[in-house]
C-alpha cells in the first residue's frame, strides 16, 4: 500500500509498436513488473506530448487515463489534489497517522498527515491541511459525465441495455460504424466501475470484430465536449487556460504565474478570500499534474503558444528594481528614511510617479564578503527587502522624511547603474515549504542535528519553544526596562510579532547585535533557523553577564546626581561652619558659594544630559 | 503596451452578453478608459436615471482594481461631491477574481442599499440617518434633474 508501482500518467504518450504490445503481455503478469516497464518506457521518451487525435485510441486512453485514480483505478471521486502535485480518491488516502515532532505552523490539522503513496513522492509525509479537494478537477469529471452520459452519445449510438459493465459477457457483435464510438463509451464506462486498471491500455470490448474510427456524429461529439470544458480550464486570474497550474490549500487553482502575481498584493485567495498558505507548491514549483496533463491533451495548440509566451514573458516578468544602498531591513518591520542625496530625491520621485512607490534596500558593504553573497561583487549586499513608502513628507528644500514597511526580501541577480543609483534584476527569497520546516523541526529534534554551528545546541528544542523563549526574553528585558525595547521604540516598531517567522525580524531590528550577524538573519529561508539565531544571541548576552553591566551602567549615570546631592551636603556644611565662625572675612564666604553653584550647575547640566 | 488578454477578453463579453441595466464601451483610442452608464434600480430612490461613470483599467489590472468614478451628480451617502464611491470592493476587498461586469453590478447594488453607516459624504449620510424621507425625497429630485435618460 505504501508505494504504488505506477509510472506518471503523461509519459505514456505515443508508445512504439513493440512497447505497447509488450506493455499488453505484462498488463496480464501484473504488480510489481510495471515498475522497471515504465521506468525504461520513461527514459527513452520522456516528454513527449501527445498528438492530439481523437480517433487514436492511445490518445483516448490518454484522457481517461487523466481522470482515474492511480490507486483505485476508478473515475477520481471527490479529487484531493496533494502538495507534490498528485491527485487521488478522497476516499484513497492511507490511513492517518498523527505527525508528531512539529509545532510550527501551530494549526491543528497540520498535525494529521499520512504517507504519500505515490512513487515519486518517495514515502514523504503529507500534512491533510496541505491536501484540497481540486475544485477545477470537480468541475471537469462532472462536465465529461455529462457530455459522455448524453443520450445522443449512448441510446442513439449504442444500445446501453446490452452493456456488459464488467467482464466478457454475452453480446451481440457492434456495427462497424457504431464500433469506435461504442469502445470510447466502454472504455471511459468500466474505467468508471474500476475495472479498468490505470496502466493498462485501451481495452477492446467483447463483441467488436472491426471498427471504422470516429464517425462524423462522434468527432462532433468530442468537439462538444472540448467546447464544454474549455472554460474550466480557464484561470481566473488571466482568463486563459492553465499555465502550470497551481492549487492552493483552498483547491483552487491558477497559473503558476498568476498566483505568484496574486501573492505579490496580497496572500489571500481570490476566489474565497482564505489565507493562501504561503509557500505551498508555488515556489518548489509542483504544478498539478492531472490539469498541467488535461490541458496539453485537450487543447494542445493553445499550451504550445503559452510556452512560447511564457519564454517570451520571462524576460519582462524579470524585475528590476532601482536600490537604495543604505541599512539592512527586514519584512514586516518599517523603517523611517531621511533622503537628501540628489541621486536618492531623484530615484524616490521616480518611485512615487510611476505609482509603485517601492524600491529595494540594502546594506552597505564595507568589510568582508558575506559567505551567502557568494561571487557577489558590489559595495553593498546581495540580499535586501523591498520597501514600500506608507507615508512621504516632502519638503520645500527637495529633502524628505520617508516612512516605508518592508514587503518581501529579494536576492540581487545583476545590476547596473543609473543616474548614480543601482538598478537591479532581482529574484524573491521566499521561505522554504511548510512540509520541509516540519520535516526539519522533526529530523532535528529525533537525530538532533549534525552541522557544528552555534545553532546546534537550540536544535532539541521545537519551533513554538525557540519563540516562546525569544518572547519569554523580550518580556523579562521590558521589566528590566532595558533600553532597546523602551516603550517609545515599541511604538515605533510594534510590539513583538505573533508570527514566528517575523519574530526574528523584528528582534534583528531592536537588538544591538553587529551587522552580520543580522544578515544571517536576513538572508535564512527557514523560520526554525532564524529564530535559532535569534536564540544564540540571547544566549551570548546572557553569558556576558550583561545584566551586571547593565546594572553598572546606570550607576555610572547617575553619578552625577550623586555628586550633586554630595555638593548640597557640603554647602550646607560650610555654610553652618561659618555661621559659627562670626570672624570669617564674608568675601571667603561668597566665594565658597560662587564655587558650589557652579559645581552644582555642571553636576545638573551633566546629569540632564545623560538622561 | 500591448492589452492584456484578460482586457481583450472582458471588453468582448460584456459586448457580447451585456448586464441588463448596465453599459460598459471602452474609448477608441483608450481600451483601458471605458463609459459606463447604469441604470438606477427599480424600487430605489434613483429609480428612472441614468447615470454616466468612468472607469479606467490600471496598468497592473487585475491586480489592482479598477478606478471607477460617478460623473453624474448623484445624492447617495457613499458617494461623494466628485463622484467617487465609497465601495469595499473598490479598495481592500479587491480580488483579481472579480471584474468589470462584477464591480459594476456591485455599484448598482449600492444605488439600491445605500449603507449611511460607511459614509463617504458626511452630510448627505448625516440626513440619511436624521430624515431619511426627506434624504430620499431628494435623491429622486436629483435624479430628475441630473439623470434624465
Amino acid at each position: 500500500m505504501n508505494v504504488y508501482p505506477n509510472p506518471e500518467p503523461q509519459l505514456h504518450s505515443e508508445p512504439e509498436k513493440g512497447a505497447s504490445d509488450s506493455n499488453l503481455q505484462r498488463n496480464s503478469l501484473g504488480g510489481s513488473d510495471f515498475v522497471t516497464e515504465k521506468k525504461t518506457l520513461a527514459n527513452s521518451s520522456p516528454k513527449l506530448r501527445p498528438t492530439f487525435n481523437p480517433e487514436s485510441e492511445s490518445y483516448l486512453r490518454e484522457l481517461i487515463r487523466s481522470l482515474q485514480c492511480k490507486i483505485c483505478n476508478q473515475l477520481l471521486r471527490q479529487p484531493l489534489a496533494l502538495p507534490c502535485g498528485d491527485t487521488l480518491c478522497r476516499t484513497c488516502i492511507p490511513r492517518l497517522h498523527e505527525r508528531r515532532y512539529i509545532s510550527y505552523p501551530s494549526q491543528s490539522d497540520r498535525k494529521q498527515g499520512f504517507t504519500c503513496p505515490f512513487e515519486g513522492c518517495h514515502g514523504q509525509e503529507h500534512s491533510i491541511a496541505d491536501c484540497s479537494l481540486d475544485i477545477t478537477l470537480t468541475n471537469v469529471l462532472t462536465s465529461v459525465e455529462i457530455v459522455l452520459s448524453d443520450s445522443a452519445f449512448s441510446q442513439d449510438s449504442v444500445d446501453t441495455s446490452s452493456f456488459p459493465s464488467s467482464g466478457p459477457g454475452k453480446v451481440q457483435p457492434i456495427p462497424p460504424d457504431k464500433a469506435h464510438i461504442y469502445k470510447v463509451f466502454w472504455a471511459y464506462r468500466i474505467a468508471k466501475d474500476g475495472t479498468l486498471p490505470f496502466t493498462s491500455d485501451f481495452p477492446t470490448p467483447p463483441g467488436i470484430e472491426h471498427s471504422e474510427g470516429a464517425t462524423e456524429q462522434e468527432k462532433q461529439h468530442f468537439a462538444n465536449l472540448l467546447a464544454r470544458l474549455r472554460s474550466d480550464f480557464d484561470c481566473q486570474v488571466c482568463y486563459c487556460p492553465y499555465n502550470s497550474p497551481t492549487t492552493t490549500s483552498c483547491g483552487h487553482t491558477f497559473c503558476k504565474a498568476c498566483l505568484e502575481r496574486v501573492r505579490d498584493h496580497s496572500n489571500l485567495c481570490p476566489f474565497c478570500r482564505k489565507t493562501l498558505s504561503p509557500y505551498r507548491n508555488i515556489s518548489t514549483g509542483c504544478g498539478n499534474k492531472r490539469l498541467t496533463s488535461l490541458v496539453s491533451l485537450l487543447y494542445p495548440q493553445i499550451t504550445a503558444d503559452k510556452d512560447t509566451q511564457a519564454s517570451e514573458g520571462e524576460i519582462v516578468s524579470e524585475q528590476t528594481i532601482p536600490i537604495f544602498a543604505c541599512a539592512m531591513t527586514f519584512p514586516q518591520i518599517p523603517m523611517f528614511l531621511h533622503i537628501f542625496e540628489p541621486r536618492y530625491r531623484l530615484m524616490l520621485r521616480r518611485a512615487i510617479e510611476d505609482g509603485t512607490r517601492c524600491f529595494g534596500m540594502v546594506a552597505h558593504r564595507p568589510g568582508s564578503v558575506p559567505p551567502a553573497d557568494g561571487d557577489f561583487v558590489a559595495p553593498f549586499t546581495r540580499y535586501g527587502t523591498m520597501l514600500y513608502v506608507t507615508n512621504l513628507q516632502m519638503f520645500p528644500d527637495g529633502r524628505s522624511l520617508v516612512e516605508t514597511m518592508g514587503i518581501y526580501r529579494f536576492k540581487i541577480i545583476s545590476y547596473s547603474w543609473q543616474d548614480g543609483y543601482p538598478l537591479a534584476n532581482i529574484e524573491r527569497v521566499e521561505d522554504i515549504p511548510y512540509a520541509d520546516e516540519e520535516a526539519m523541526e522533526a529530523s532535528e529534534r529525533i537525530n538532533g542535528s549534525d552541522t557544528d554551528s552555534p545553532t546546534q545546541m537550540f536544535s532539541h528544542l521545537s519551533t513554538q519553544e525557540l519563540y516562546q523563549r525569544g518572547f519569554e526574553f523580550v518580556a523579562s528585558m521590558r521589566n528590566e526596562s532595558v533600553g532597546w525595547f523602551a516603550d517609545r521604540i515599541l511604538n515605533t516598531y510594534g510590539q513583538p510579532p505573533q508570527d514566528p517567522a517575523i519574530f526574528p525580524f523584528w528582534m534583528a531590528t531592536l537588538l544591538p547585535v553587529n551587522e552580520r550577524e543580522k544578515y544571517l538573519v536576513l538572508v535564512s529561508t527557514s523560520v526554525r533557523e532564524r529564530l535559532k539565531l535569534v536564540m544564540v544571541w540571547i544566549k551570548a548576552m546572557d553569558q556576558k553577564s550583561w545584566r551586571t553591566r547593565y546594572i553598572l551602567h546606570r550607576i555610572l549615570n547617575r553619578i552625577p546626581t550623586i555628586a550633586l546631592v554630595l555638593i548640597t551636603i557640603y554647602i550646607f556644611l560650610i555654610k553652618g561652619a561659618t555661621n559659627e565662625d562670626q570672624d570669617t572675612q564674608k568675601s571667603d564666604e561668597i566665594s565658597h558659594y560662587f564655587i558650589a553653584t557652579i559645581i552644582a550647575v555642571i553636576a545638573a547640566a551633566i546629569a540632564f544630559s545623560r538622561f | 503596451m500591448a492589452l492584456p488578454k484578460r482586457i481583450i477578453k472582458e471588453t468582448e463579453r460584456l459586448v457580447a452578453e451585456p448586464v441588463p441595466g448596465i453599459e460598459a464601451v471602452p474609448h477608441e483610442d483608450n481600451l483601458r478608459y471605458f463609459d459606463v452608464s447604469i441604470h438606477g434600480p427599480a424600487q430605489s430612490p434613483y429609480e428612472g436615471g441614468v447615470f454616466k461613470l468612468e472607469l479606467f483599467l490600471p496598468e497592473d489590472y487585475p491586480m489592482t482594481p479598477p478606478k471607477i468614478r460617478f460623473l453624474t451628480k448623484i445624492y447617495h451617502p457613499n458617494i461623494d461631491r466628485l463622484g467617487r464611491i465609497c465601495l469595499d470592493v473598490l479598495k481592500a476587498n479587491w480580488s483579481p477574481a472579480l471584474q468589470i461586469r462584477t464591480i459594476l453590478l456591485s455599484i448598482q447594488a449600492l444605488l439600491g442599499a445605500p449603507n449611511p453607516d460607511d459614509p463617504l459624504a458626511n452630510d448627505v449620510a448625516q440626513r440619511w440617518k436624521e430624515d431619511e424621507p426627506g434624504a430620499i425625497a431628494t435623491a429622486r429630485e436629483w435624479t430628475q434633474k441630473h439623470a434624465a435618460p
